[in-house]
């Protein structure tokens, strides 16, 4: 079944308008999120770059899961950056600041490189947070595809040991194989639902595939799921 | 009118091009005389549309208004995937208007195409109407004819290597003056190179 939105007038946040399969209007309005904040998480990357952003990921690791959570983190990423022995707040210029501590030297979060920020962000927030709606933009931005195996190794371990639910928006084919080949790791993969949108002549259309469809159309035709 | 035989390889897709040449006469083109929706379709296959892989695996043949487009997808799990992104193609209406009439597939009789056409359009949700080996999309017009390749014989191999034995059967004599002459001339290409 294909479903149509058209979107009419400037974008305030709701659909006015969609066209069903009859192709009669209808009219729905989306209500805002209600409920605790921490219950759906948006991030998407320009959030990185913002100071606070990351000292208060850290605190929500090890707020609810303690220094475990901490150890594990400087564990999976030590696999891609051996230098890195912990990752710690220090105070400077009387603000707290993430530091990234290798054995010799210690480097403040926001002079690291994109990719690093973004993925060290990413396996904060998911390691984190349980039984949560997660909406992640675009995770590849600015990722080394070894980076990226780790955040998807992370969304894959957060959707099924932390039970949250997750909504990805994604333009990499690289990065919906990795998702792929973890799910499929955990025998999970009909968790998985891809959507495929197409925009035309003002009209939405999407596509939905199952988990199997979309791993059997990327390994045996390796076909562009993007559209 | 435009009709698409999906076959399973590159040997299937050859064979059947050579046989509708020589039955209807029909002539080679270029993919870019379809409609735009199925280039873009192909487009979006990527393991079909490198520039070598769709040589090697699609032909266009024409006769006056009729386009026939072979693709060997590749074996039988590839083009049961292949059919089912295409039924789920968002321009597939588009393309049944610009006349594509039927979808012809051609398996080896031993996958049992009928049975694996029929569990594909439940999985995909399509209403169809069956007979004579045929499925009829009543949603879009659309007709889908199962072929089962292979001979009905106590030697059959059920594979497309039944016709081309019987086939080979039958043009003896031509087939083995023609390997004579491969035979002299690769002897002589041997000696001429000093490898005998």
């Amino acid at each position: 079944m294909q479903i149509y939105v058209k979107a009419k007038g400037s974008w305030n946040g709701e659909v006015r308008f969609y066209i069903d399969d009859n192709g009669n209007e209808q009219v729905i309005t989306l209500s805002p999120i209600k409920g605790n904040p921490l219950k759906s998480v948006l991030l998407d990357w320009h959030r990185i770059y913002y100071y606070r952003v990351p000292e208060e990921c850290y605190s929500l690791m090890l707020t609810y899961g303690g220094i475990k959570a901490k150890e594990y983190l400087v564990k999976f990423i030590g696999t891609k950056y051996r230098d890195i022995k912990d990752i710690v707040p220090l105070k400077y210029n009387n603000r707290w600041i993430l530091y990234i501590v290798g054995e010799k030297y210690s480097l403040p979060y926001y002079v690291m490189g994109d990719g690093f920020k973004n993925t060290l962000v990413y396996l904060m927030l998911l390691s984190s947070i349980h039984n949560t709606i997660l909406l992640l933009e675009e995770p590849e931005l600015h990722q080394h595809p070894s980076l990226l195996e780790l955040v998807a190794t992370a969304v894959v371990t957060s959707s099924i040991k932390s039970k949250n639910q997750i909504f990805i928006s994604t333009h990499s084919l690289e990065f919906t194989d990795m998702i792929i080949k973890e799910l499929e790791s955990y025998n999970a993969l009909n968790k998985l639902n891809v959507y495929r949108f197409n925009l035309e002549n003002g009209i939405l259309s999407t596509v939905n595939y199952s988990g199997v469809e979309a791993r059997d159309a990327r390994r045996e035709l390796e076909y562009d799921l993007r559209g | 009118m435009i009709i698409l035989l999906l076959v399973e390889g590159v040997t299937d897709k050859i064979f059947y091009e050579a046989l509708l040449k020589k039955l209807y006469h029909m002539s080679k083109e270029d993919l870019y005389v379809l409609p735009n929706e199925f280039i873009r379709f192909i487009n979006n296959v990527k393991g079909l549309s490198r520039e070598e892989e769709r040589r090697r695996r699609i032909s266009i043949l024409k006769l006056k208004d009729n386009n026939v487009i072979i693709i060997g997808c590749g074996g039988f799990k590839p083009l049961t995937t292949f059919l089912g992104l295409f039924l789920k193609y968002e321009k597939v209406d588009v393309l049944i208007k610009k006349g594509l009439k039927c979808i012809i597939v051609i398996m080896d009789r031993d996958h049992n195409p009928v049975e694996v056409i029929r569990s594909k359009l439940a999985s995909l949700n399509i209403e169809y109407s069956f007979s004579n080996n045929s499925f009829y999309l009543k949603e879009h017009g659309l007709l889908i004819m199962c072929i089962a390749q292979g001979l009905l014989h106590s030697r059959s191999t059920d594979q497309l290597e039944d016709y081309v034995k019987y086939i080979a059967s039958k043009h003896y004599t031509s087939i083995a003056r023609a390997l004579q002459v491969l035979k002299r001339v690769l002897k002589e290409g041997l000696i001429l190179n000093n490898y005998l």
